[in-house]
């Protein structure tokens, strides 16, 4: 083990120190997404009390850093709530709720980008409000928003370096750790340098054909 | 019994006194041709016929039963025409034939098997049988206008609602269109058409009504109309289109 190369001594921990990272703002995105997709919906209804309370949950959490927001449920839950809450469940509320805001406007945006036209055939040939959405107008919005869904993941991905200031175990902690253990503060940092962005670049590279392909058709 | 009819309808886009007045009257099987200059609300009054647009006054009738504006009166009443845009609005996402069973599917709860059955024969009407299965996007504009044709027939409306329907298209796909909507014509379907087409309008319509800047200003026959025009716009606005 002694004799080994540092890099591969600590291959592994790296590894699922990655996989942590990963999970994680899939977690972040899918869940996120579900709230902010359901928001964006009462976002552009009618309904004036819905509208704006979803207007200034997207302000709010879009507003103000992740890091304050991690802090405020790290260190907010148990005070408010009496809650003892793991440093995993802190890291995914707070990534969750942080990220349902931006979906929320992606969504919206989204919905809003289809063409006044294609409402105006969908009622002409008799279909309701929501089977116009449903059936016409969803279908196209959720084209328009993979783009940039695809960037708000590799923006949370980023983000979630800053779960290791509350002690969290993931990709950005690990450096630390290692560096730690090492004292080799170059090694440790180039090696999370370059996972992080393997992963962004290759993600990069998907939302660029994703793109395209969206042009295409 | 004219089956649609309106009484000083009046609308206004903040400011701009969009519709003023306007009373008209179209019969059961009659061609209607409403012509003008732009933004002289001819596509404001056909989006106020099917509650596109909301009326600020005045009343519209339909087989002389005045609209509601309660919501399901508005999905009800829609069902009643059929509406042809200028720029097509097809569903970009879905195939000719998917594009005229939408509306029996969804709305009329018609089975796939009947809605598509249905379809073939409107798209064999309006001569696209070899295209049901092609996207939007591969369709020339003519033959994007005569899918929106076959959708809007496939929810068997009693008036169909023209807006400016071959102002986008290529001159030489004007033609098929025109053709289809004079066979429609033809078989004395109730029809209104904003169309800057005079070919059209004095070989299919029965009678035109002249709008400017909102108003009403002439209304007649066609032939009489367009040969014979009362008021000094019209007969600038016959010159300036025949002279284009």
């Amino acid at each position: 083990m002694e004799s080994q190369p540092v890099v591969v001594q600590y291959a592994y921990f790296f590894l699922k120190a990655t996989g942590i990272t990963l999970v994680l703002s899939a977690l972040s995105l899918l869940t996120g997404s579900a709230i902010g997709f359901l928001f964006s919906l009462l976002r552009i209804s009618e309904n004036r009390a819905l509208s704006t309370l979803t207007l200034v949950y997207a302000e709010v959490f879009r507003g103000s850093p992740l890091l304050v927001q991690l802090f405020l449920v790290y260190f907010g839950l148990p005070i408010v709530f009496h809650l003892d809450v793991s440093a995993f469940t802190t890291v995914a509320v707070s990534m969750i709720l942080y990220t349902a805001g931006y979906m929320t406007e992606i969504f919206r945006a989204a919905i809003q980008a289809v063409d006044r036209g294609q409402w105006d055939a969908s009622y002409s040939i008799g279909m309701t409000y929501t089977q116009a959405l449903c059936k016409v107008v969803i279908p196209q919005a959720m084209r328009i928003a993979v783009p940039p869904t695809l960037g708000q993941f590799i923006s949370i991905l980023k983000d979630s370096s800053l779960a290791s200031i509350i002690g969290f175990m993931e990709l950005t902690k690990a450096g630390m750790a290692v560096r730690a253990r090492t004292s080799n503060t170059l090694f440790a940092f180039a090696i999370v340098t370059c996972l992080y962005f393997m992963i962004c670049y290759s993600l990069s590279i998907a939302s660029r054909r994703v793109e395209l392909r969206l042009k295409k058709t | 019994m004219p089956i649609l009819r309106t009484e000083n309808v009046n609308k206004h886009f903040d400011k701009l006194h969009v519709l003023k007045n306007i009373s008209f009257s179209v019969e059961q099987a009659e061609t209607l041709v409403i012509l003008g200059p732009s933004g002289s609300g001819k596509s404001t009054l056909l989006r106020c016929l099917n509650q596109l647009e909301r009326v600020d006054s005045g009343t519209i009738y339909f087989e002389e039963r005045p609209l509601s504006y309660e919501r399901k009166a508005i999905y009800r009443n829609r069902r009643n025409f059929g509406m042809i845009f200028q720029s097509f609005n097809l569903f970009p996402q879905k195939t000719a034939l998917e594009n005229v069973t939408l509306g029996p599917m969804t709305v009329a709860r018609v089975s796939r098997a009947e809605a598509e059955r249905e379809a073939r024969v409107l798209l064999e009407k309006v001569k696209l049988t070899d295209k049901a299965h092609a996207y939007p996007a591969k369709l020339s504009g003519g033959q994007q206008q005569r899918v929106a044709i076959a959708r809007a027939l496939a929810m068997r409306p009693k008036v169909l609602l023209f807006d400016e329907p071959t102002s986008a298209l290529d001159p030489e796909t004007i033609g098929d269109v025109l053709e289809v909507m004079r066979r429609l014509a033809q078989e004395r379907t109730t029809m209104i058409v904003v169309t800057h087409e005079l070919g059209f309008a004095r070989e299919i319509a029965e009678r035109i009504i002249f709008m400017d800047i909102g108003e009403i200003i002439e209304e007649g026959p066609s032939q009489e109309l367009l040969t014979r025009p009362k008021s000094a716009r019209l007969t600038a606005f016959l010159d300036a289109v025949l002279h284009k």
